[in-house]
């Protein structure tokens, strides 16, 4: 019996030792999954600059190789883009850019942003959030049509919003442009402003405040085929109360030479190279092959070098560019000329295209030439705005707002790659959208009256 | 729980007792019934205790025992055990019989206990060290490929030191990893199959870079004693998290008594095997480089073969850059010169070359055993300039310090590594720019030493290819201009003590660790074309887990005939896993492959914490050694779950009923032995580290096409939120199995049979679930889904023939599983699980694990193809595509088999490994994109007519348009780049001699004189023949490596056969 007593209390030591984890326990499992790679915090000032990166390489990206596929700029050369010469698009095509490049990318992170700056009474920072997050909404909703916006970026507190009507983005986007103007003037006594770590301005509210009425110009614009709306005068009026006033104002974002900045068209011919800008295999690209020679263009040798992309638009520095002055000037042509004031609207573009050709670098000489040969508007009011039309269609290269202007305008005349079918009027929605919130998509797909989620289907402002 | 189990434990506890100090000495003479001969090497034990002896060579055996002693139990390899009780007589002479049905065969099993494989109610199969080694396998993995039924071994790559996928019993986890725990000696190891490359990729890594290796390959084969496959749940209930994919527990060989007249054993193995690829894609060797019918030459950077016939065209020698035989022109040509040959690029690869070499000391007495042993592999690729190699050495030892205490260890120092070749969707990748040539480019210049700049650049360092020097890399650049080198220093081992309270009572402590660091250096030299302004990377991997284990067993029996163990466990395990990742972009100057010389550097760092703690229980019932139960419990916390709520349960409960016992049937002659058996376990898994709340990652701006741009830019830093969104009260995944088996043995053993049916069901899966990217997020961590396998898996050994001097032996295993996907989360229909845009692996719904999905023909609701009948149109005369992707091919097989076959003649040996894979379906991604380029045999039917068949999509009229097959059709949906995969899917069914080996032991006898105990000379192959019906590589590798999308080939480097000799010595 004795020897037993002696053994429990030697097996109950043991066992209470080894057992009892309640003391070691919280030691032992503390801080191990606390993720030491990444924040759950930051500040402002990290979020902007990717935000700023990661829509110029969607718009730099896709959005300007499908649409300047799509408007002739340029043609496929291999693989991939061969296929969508002849508009052969799956929705697996438009993955990246909706899900990754956009949605999932800037504009949650804009979302983020402008939440954090309500918060904490950021009132300038998220100023210019909004002024981004009204141009991040523009492109996407310009390509694709109606989108979510106010059911959107909660989670997994709502894992299938519903897509808003392009009329009401349109009302969102002018309210955001609009409460930003205010903001930007307004006092902000948190201390926390925008800095160098803005690549578009570096801090620069007057330039913002030029950029949020340029934004809401170019909005105007857009709805010329949207009938009862005054496009044309609300895009002059936004031009006069304060829009770009030279090429130094212009919201473009820059890159830098080396493998882990370059620009985006550098980047492509550099790793794919699957597009052709000039006469390919006996193949004649609208813009450089027909339009431009037949206008003697000087521009032609700096938009091609060879058979490829010239250093502006394909070098390893060639900008994105948001919004220009120069097609600030385009608009306020167009919109001169649909108000009947012809005068206005010739000095609009010869503004404009000089502006253009001087920031791609073509000599005065070279200009005034072009101007007087190619820029003196005549005959009908229709004949005038086809003239703007084309030349803001050259000046306009790789820019995906030149589809838009296409689909709006039907300037350049274009026919059809694919014999029997018409070109994209829009991009359709993704694989993930069919596949993870197929309800909101199809209805989204039905309110734009399309029979399917098709690429011939119109959006609002293009009926 | 644990009140519980404390109260039961301390209640247990008063059974311990004393040992007394008397002693007095046993004695006695061991013979064999069958022959009366005497037998040595047999083992005596004292029950309860350590204290033993062995009989020597005439069978005699003298041994002190203590006064309390009461039984001793007599053992030795293909005996029957003898127990036999001490009575007052000190001479105790035993006749043992033979062990022809293998009864008392002993498997190890969770946790390295052994046990009687009778007593074992689930699945389990072992495989001898022997086996593993016989054909001269390099690798562990490799070894076990055909031998284990219901065990998938596939190799990722024919490359040297590429990974080896291995899997038991399906998919039970959705995203995780469903690979089976390694363990070695009763401690896990590290199995990992790290990616290389830019973290900021994720496992896009996998489809592109190097072949890299998983961990097991660090374990020298000729180490092992035994593999134990663990195959379901209830095997592996025991360990928990990490074994829900089943277990291999793997036995190495240990030292003890060296046989009579030596102090030591020494083994030398040596051997040398030549590699060849065994199969490549058919190509078209008739149409030359160009478009349209016209010649293009590689200046104009022309990339696809819609030139010319061969046959027409010649070479006008002039000087020319590009062919040193001139430029090409039409033989018509008045300035032609020589007919046109074409150039055969395969002839690319080489005969590779392995030797592999160990040396084992092992040596101890009754009391204690040592084994050192070395061993080093290198291994030539059949591809120039690729190699690997593994050098490891080994320190094992044990020892019975004292009646009550002994202790063992082992600690193994292993250093791998290579320069291995780039492989995938890459454009330095190996393949694809090898395939892609047309045949009138010679991508060796002509020469024959692949090491010569001349084949890959030009006297001013520009690239030297099909493309004028764009494109995608030479192989010959590719391997001497991308080099990649990894080197892998690992250490793993273990510390073990035992003490025996007495007969009933024993503790154990075990405590492990595995710690490796691996670093990877990868080169891209100026005018590559993945990186044409050169980087360099270098990648820093360190891993370490610590595990411990103490463990209690109690053993007694409730009567005479009901016997009982329990095993009481605490386990902890922590792991640690950093990396670091630097890379240099721009080369200031090529052929310094440093990052000193690079003009930007970015770098990332990560590092991954990870503990578990659990509290296990293991009861065994033994009625009459006729019924077998068995019960299990595990208490597990795991770091990876909210604090909250981070405690699982998981029990097992397992029977087994040797019903052949309780009829009396012991003593039949067909059928001595049957048994049933039925087992339910429910294991599971956690959720990976961090994934309970949200974070912002480093922004990283990139598309499908271009490699984007990366933070800090201009010296600026960028975060964005993070794409998955986290889940703050996560749960642990679950999987419920049941299982059914039998053993039956007819004949005295001349047949044996062992059946199983298992039915598994995983509930509360983990899965980042995609999410509409409109919600902020590409995916958000969700207990969602459910899936479920079943199966059946069988083995099946024959011994046709058995005479003095002929057998033969054969076993047969057969194995079927079909996984299915219940459900995934409400509103979610897939998950993505790798691969490309427009042919990818997938979940989904409905469908069995892992579906190949993608573009299809579009279909009327009679499946017939609907052709395009509008004049007008580009696809007059051509099926059309379906707008909605499906599914179009499911990788599982329908059943996998080996056949094994051993004959054995005096002292010959011949052993032949049939390895039989019945369906899983194959994308060939390589042949659709070889089509696109016009460099596929397929498309040697160029210019020519074709009806399709199909139905008119105007009237669904059966078709009767000709059509041509154009090079316009080919680079469009014909091919690998359009919108249909469909037609690119074939099936990967194949057999193939695995293994083969001739082996001729030099009779003893002759060597009685010599220092030598045993030699045997084998000549030995792999892979040797392949039947199969797929176009492509080797059917059997898959692009991603060991991950769960499998059924890929997109440019994977080839497999290959070997044949070589294998020497074997013993002193």
């Amino acid at each position: 019996m004795k020897k037993i007593f002696k053994n429990i209390t030697a097996s109950l030591l043991l066992i209470m030792a080894t057992f009892s984890l309640n003391s070691c326990e919280k030691t032992y499992f503390e801080g191990v999954n606390d993720d030491p790679n990444s924040p759950t915090d930051v500040p402002p000032s990290v979020l902007l600059p990717s935000i700023q990166a990661e829509i110029a390489w969607a718009q730099g990206g896709d959005m300007a190789r499908f649409t300047s596929l799509l408007i002739q700029q340029v043609r496929g050369a291999s693989r991939q883009f061969t296929v969508y010469e002849t508009y052969n698009f799956t929705e697996d095509d438009f993955d990246n850019l909706w899900r990754l490049n956009l949605y999932a990318g800037p504009l949650m992170d804009l979302y983020t942003l402008n939440k954090i700056c309500k918060d904490k009474g950021y009132i300038h920072y998220g100023a210019v959030g909004n002024i981004m997050m009204a141009y991040g909404l523009m492109i996407t909703t310009d390509c694709f049509g109606n989108a979510p916006y106010s059911q959107a970026f909660q989670g997994t507190q709502n894992i299938s919003p519903a897509y808003d009507s392009q009329e009401s983005l349109y009302a969102d986007m002018n309210t955001l442009l609009d409460e930003a103007i205010a903001a930007l003037d307004a006092p902000d006594g948190s201390g926390v402003e925008v800095g160098s770590e803005d690549f578009v301005y570096g801090g620069d509210y007057t330039l913002w405040k030029k950029f949020a009425w340029s934004l809401k110009a170019r909005l105007a614009i857009h709805k010329t085929k949207v009938p009862g709306s005054n496009a044309a005068a609300d895009a002059i009026t936004a031009i006069n109360n304060g829009g770009f006033t030279s090429n130094s104002d212009d919201a473009q974002f820059n890159f830098y030479p080396g493998p882990t900045t370059d620009s985006p068209w550098f980047q492509y011919i550099e790793q794919r190279d699957d597009i052709a800008y000039t006469d390919s295999a006996g193949t004649l690209v609208t813009l450089t092959d027909q339009i431009m020679p037949s206008m003697n263009d000087p521009r032609r040798s700096i938009y091609l070098s060879g058979t490829t992309l010239g250093d502006f638009y394909g070098g390893e520095t060639a900008p994105v560019f948001f919004m220009t002055y120069f097609e600030m000037k385009f608009i306020e042509a167009e919109a001169k000329e649909r108000t009947g004031d012809d005068a206005g609207a010739q000095t609009a573009l010869n503004d404009a295209v000089t502006a253009q050709m001087t920031k791609v670098g073509v000599s005065a000489a070279d200009i005034t030439t072009f101007l007087a040969a190619n820029c003196v508007l005549t005959g009908t009011q229709q004949d005038k705005i086809d003239q703007i039309m084309t030349q803001k269609y050259i000046a306009m290269y790789l820019q995906p707002e030149a589809w838009t202007d296409w689909r709006r305008t039907n300037i350049p005349a274009l026919t059809s790659n694919l014999s029997g079918s018409q070109i994209p009027r829009r991009f359709i929605y993704p694989q993930s959208e069919t596949d993870n919130n197929k309800a909101s998509r199809d209805a989204a797909v039905a309110a734009m009256g399309c029979g399917s989620n098709s690429l011939d289907c119109r959006v609002w402002w293009d009926q | 729980m644990r009140k519980l189990f404390t109260l039961l434990v301390v209640g247990l506890a008063f059974v311990v007792l004393q040992a007394s100090a008397q002693e007095r000495t046993i004695s006695g003479r061991v013979t064999s019934i069958k022959d009366n001969s005497t037998v040595p090497g047999v083992s005596v034990v004292v029950v309860g205790t350590t204290i033993g002896t062995s009989t020597d060579a005439e069978g005699k055996y003298s041994l002190n025992v203590p006064s309390s002693a009461k039984t001793l139990i007599f053992s030795a390899l293909g005996m029957k055990n003898k127990e036999v009780t001490l009575g007052a007589s000190n001479v105790i002479d035993v006749a043992l019989e033979e062990d022809v049905l293998k009864l008392d065969e002993v498997v190890v099993t969770a946790l390295g206990i052994k046990q009687e494989k009778k007593a074992v109610g689930y699945a389990v199969q072992d495989v001898g060290g022997d086996a593993l080694t016989k054909a001269g396998s390099r690798d562990l993995i490799n070894g076990l490929s055909a031998k284990v039924s219901g065990l998938t071994v596939i190799n990722s790559t024919g490359s040297p030191g590429g990974a080896s996928y291995i899997r038991l019993r399906g998919f039970n986890s959705i995203t995780g990893d469903n690979q089976p725990l390694f363990v070695i000696d009763g401690v896990p190891i590290d199995n990992s199959n790290l990616g290389s490359g830019n973290p900021d990729n994720g496992s896009n890594n996998f489809l592109e870079s190097v072949s890299n290796s998983n961990r097991a390959l660090d374990i020298n084969p000729d180490d092992i004693e035994s593999v134990t496959v663990l195959k379901g749940a209830a095997a592996s209930a025991l360990y928990g998290i990490n074994a829900a994919g089943g277990a291999i527990v793997i036995t190495t060989k240990k030292g003890g008594k060296a046989g009579p007249g030596k102090s030591v054993n020494v083994t030398f193995n040596s051997s040398i095997q030549w590699d060849q690829v065994n199969k490549l894609p058919e190509m078209q060797n008739k149409y030359v480089q160009g478009t349209g019918g016209e010649w293009y030459g590689p200046e104009t950077g022309m990339p696809v073969s819609w030139g010319p016939m061969a046959d027409t065209m010649s070479w006008d020698g002039s000087a020319y850059a590009w062919d040193k035989h001139g430029m090409l022109v039409s033989s018509n040509d008045p300035t032609a010169k020589e007919k046109f040959i074409p150039y055969d690029n395969l002839d690319f690869f080489q005969t590779g070359v392995t030797y592999d070499n160990s040396v084992a000391i092992a040596g101890g007495d009754d009391k204690n055993g040592f084994r050192v042993s070395l061993g080093h592999l290198k291994q030539n690729g059949v591809i120039p300039l690729s190699d690997w190699s593994r050098t490891s050495l080994k320190f094992s030892g044990s020892s019975k310090i004292s009646e009550k205490f002994s202790a063992s260890g082992s600690v193994d120092f292993s250093n791998s590594g290579g320069q291995r070749v780039q492989q995938g969707s890459n454009l330095s990748g190996l393949m694809l720019g090898l395939l892609r040539t047309p045949i009138s480019f010679d991508n060796s210049n002509g020469l024959s030493d692949p090491s010569n700049p001349n084949t890959y650049s030009f006297p001013d360092g520009s690239q030297r290819n099909f493309r004028g020097g764009g494109g995608y890399d030479n192989p010959y650049w590719s391997i001497n201009k991308n080099p990649f080198h990894d080197d892998v220093n690992r250490v793993f081992g273990y510390a073990s003590v035992n003490y025996i309270f007495n007969e009933h009572v024993d503790v154990t402590y075990r405590l492990g660790t595995d710690f490796y660091s691996d670093r990877r250096k990868q080169a891209f030299d100026i005018g590559s074309r993945a990186f044409p302004a050169g980087q360099v990377s270098e990648e820093q991997y360190f891993y370490r887990h610590v595990n411990s284990d103490l463990l209690f067993n109690f053993k007694w029996k409730f009567s005479e005939k009901i016997g009982s163990n329990f095993l009481l466990g605490n386990n902890l395990y922590s792991r640690t896993f950093q990396q670091v990742y630097a890379q240099g972009d721009g080369l200031n100057f090529s052929g310094f492959y440093n990052m000193n010389n690079t003009m930007t550097v970015l770098s990332r760092e990560s590092t991954t914490r990870y503990r578990t703690g659990a509290v296990f229980g293991d009861w065994k019932l033994d009625f009459a050694s006729q019924i077998y139960l068995e019960l299990t419990g595990r208490v597990e916390k795991s770091s990876t779950l909210p604090t909250d709520d981070n405690v699982f349960f998981y029990p097992s409960a397992s029977v087994g009923w040797v019903f052949t016992e309780t009829f009396g049937m012991s003593d039949n002659k067909v059928l001595p032995f049957g048994k049933l058996r039925a087992n339910y376990a429910k294991v599971g898994h956690d959720a990976p580290p961090y994934s309970l709340r949200d974070v912002f990652v480093g922004a990283i701006p990139a598309d499908g096409w271009t490699n984007g741009i990366s933070f800090p830019f201009n010296g600026t830093g960028g975060y964005t939120v993070s794409d998955v969104a986290a889940n703050a009260s996560l749960k642990p995944e679950k999987t419920s199995s049941y299982e059914l088996g039998t053993e039956l043995r007819w004949l005295n053993n001349r047949i044996a049979l062992d059946v199983s049916y298992y039915y598994s069901k995983s509930t509360d899966q983990i899965i980042p679930v995609p999410v509409p990217g409109t919600t902020g997020f590409a995916s958000a961590y969700l207990n969602a889904g459910e899936i479920e396998n079943k199966g059946v898996e069988a083995i099946l050994n024959v011994t046709p023939v058995k005479t003095k001097n002929f057998s033969w032996d054969l076993t047969l295993n057969w194995s079927t599983n079909k996984s299915k996907v219940l459900s995934l989360s409400p509103g979610i229909e897939t998950i993505g699980l790798g691969g490309f845009e427009g042919s990818d692996i997938r979940a989904i719904a409905g469908q069995p694990y892992g579906v190949i999905y993608g573009g299809g023909w579009l279909r009327n609701s009679a499946g017939q193809i609907i052709i395009d009948d509008d004049p007008t149109s580009f696809y007059y005369g051509f099926p059309l595509a379906d707008p909605v992707l499906k599914v179009l091919g499911d990788p599982n097989p329908d059943w996998i088999g080996g056949i094994s076959n051993t004959f054995t003649y005096k002292s010959w040996s011949l052993t032949g490994v049939i390895d039989i894979r019945q369906g899983g379906d194959i994308w060939n991604g390589t042949k659709g994109a070889l089509v696109y380029f016009g460099m596929s045999k397929l498309t040697e039917n160029r210019g020519t007519t074709k009806v399709f068949q199909g139905v008119k999509a105007s009237d669904g009229a059966p078709n009767d348009i000709v059509a041509t097959l154009t090079e316009d059709w080919y680079e469009d949906n014909g091919g690998g780049f359009g919108s249909v995969a469909e037609d690119f899917i074939e099936d990967g069914s194949y057999v193939r001699l695995r293994q083969l080996a001739l082996t001729y032991s030099v009779n003893p006898k002759y060597l009685k004189r010599s220092p030598f105990s045993s030699i045997d000379i084998s000549f030995v192959g792999t892979n040797l023949w392949l039947s199969t019906d797929y176009t492509g590589v080797d059917p059997e590798p898959s692009l991603t490596g060991a991950n769960n999308s499998l059924g890929m080939d997109y440019f994977n480097n080839p497999g290959t056969k070997s044949y070589g000799v294998k020497v074997r010595v013993t002193l």
